[in-house]
């Protein structure tokens, strides 16, 4: 990808204002880990991929916002966050949200876990690990989930999941230290 | 082992691989009871992230680059977006009105009146003033009803009185 190497020279902001200029390098290097968040954030797959659809739309349009004191993948989620809360609070996803209770089930990503590597019962086991993990997250508050996934999953540092939540450090702290505990406990690990 | 075990707050900050608490990774060295529940968090939250990609790799070939035309719309300020629609739903309404208005001709009736010409308005006008005029006279020479009905007595009583002689 020679657009990669180009775009590596610039300055930061200038590198990320290049990489949001172009629309196509943008959609291929994040899509997935975008559509991965949001699913988790909303529990329903087609929902994400038309919330990230409209996610890269919004970052295009307004790319020259971007003041460049976050990476772009931070700012792209901030965006899709903001999405998520948008349509969260319409009636439109409460009733869905009612009608389709089984529609999509995260914890079917287990299922993508590679099958060759080890022993059929540590890959059942493995499987088993992640679909329990993947249950709890449903359970918890979108604001704690949000918080878990973007620290273990995207693996972002606290400052830069307080600029993707709109909040405070320690809001943040609050909200991963809770879904921790939570996780803990039904994984029966706390004592 | 009599000792504080971990935290959820270190339990996060060991889980995202941060090992700046001392005092926690030496625990960990120790207590096997928090070894064993760190890695098996680690374990678990790894294999999810690890599938988890997977699944959203296969998956995002569904969302596409956005079209020229999507981003160029999205592009335009509120207002510029609000002119665009206005002048849309105008021509699009001219259209319409004059497809609507090139077809009413065709349904009106094939038999119209025309208006009448001041010559044509000139013959009526006289027209109907010389039926006034003869109505007018007729009126003024006719026999009143009473006067009619004396007379047809008188003529009555004359008639009987020449029979009955």
């Amino acid at each position: 990808m020679a657009m990669a190497t180009d775009v590596l020279r610039l300055p930061s902001r200038e590198r990320a204002l290049t990489e949001l200029d172009d629309i196509e390098y943008l959609v291929q290097t994040h899509r997935a880990r975008l559509l991965r968040f949001v699913t988790f954030s909303l529990g329903d797959e087609d929902l994400a991929a038309s919330i990230v659809q409209d996610c890269f739309v919004k970052a295009w349009t307004n790319r020259h916002n971007f003041r460049g004191d976050c990476s772009v993948q931070t700012w792209l989620h901030s965006i899709a966050l903001n999405l998520v809360r948008d349509y969260q609070r319409t009636q439109k996803f409460r009733f869905w949200k009612q009608v389709r209770k089984t529609a999509t089930d995260v914890t079917e990503v287990a299922g993508m876990l590679p099958s060759a590597a080890s022993s059929p019962e540590a890959q059942l086991l493995a499987r088993e690990r992640a679909r329990e993990v993947a249950e709890i997250l449903q359970t918890l508050s979108l604001n704690q989930r949000t918080a878990f996934v973007l620290r273990f999953q995207e693996e972002m540092d606290l400052s830069d999941i307080a600029t993707t939540m709109g909040m405070p450090i320690n809001t943040v702290k609050t909200h991963l230290h809770r879904a921790v505990r939570t996780v803990r406990t039904r994984m029966g690990g706390r004592r | 082992m009599n000792c504080k075990h971990l935290s959820d707050e270190q339990i996060a900050e060991l889980l995202a691989g941060r090992n700046s608490d001392d005092g926690a990774v030496l625990h960990v060295e120790r207590c096997e009871a928090c070894r064993n529940e760190l890695a098996g968090l680690g374990a678990a939250v790894g294999d999810l992230n690890f599938a988890s990609l997977r699944w959203a790799e296969q998956r995002a070939s569904r969302i596409e680059v956005p079209s020229a035309w999507t981003l160029n719309w999205n592009a335009l300020p509120g207002w510029g977006a609000t002119v665009a629609a206005v002048l849309i739903f105008g021509v699009a309404l001219g259209a319409h009105m004059q497809t609507v208005n090139r077809i009413e001709p065709a349904l009106q009736p094939a038999h119209t009146v025309a208006a009448p010409s001041p010559d044509e308005l000139a013959q009526d006008n006289q027209l109907m003033r010389s039926i006034d005029n003869e109505l007018s006279e007729q009126v003024g020479g006719q026999v009143l009803a009473s006067d009619m009905d004396t007379s047809s007595h008188a003529t009555h009583h004359r008639l009987v009185n020449e029979v009955s002689n």
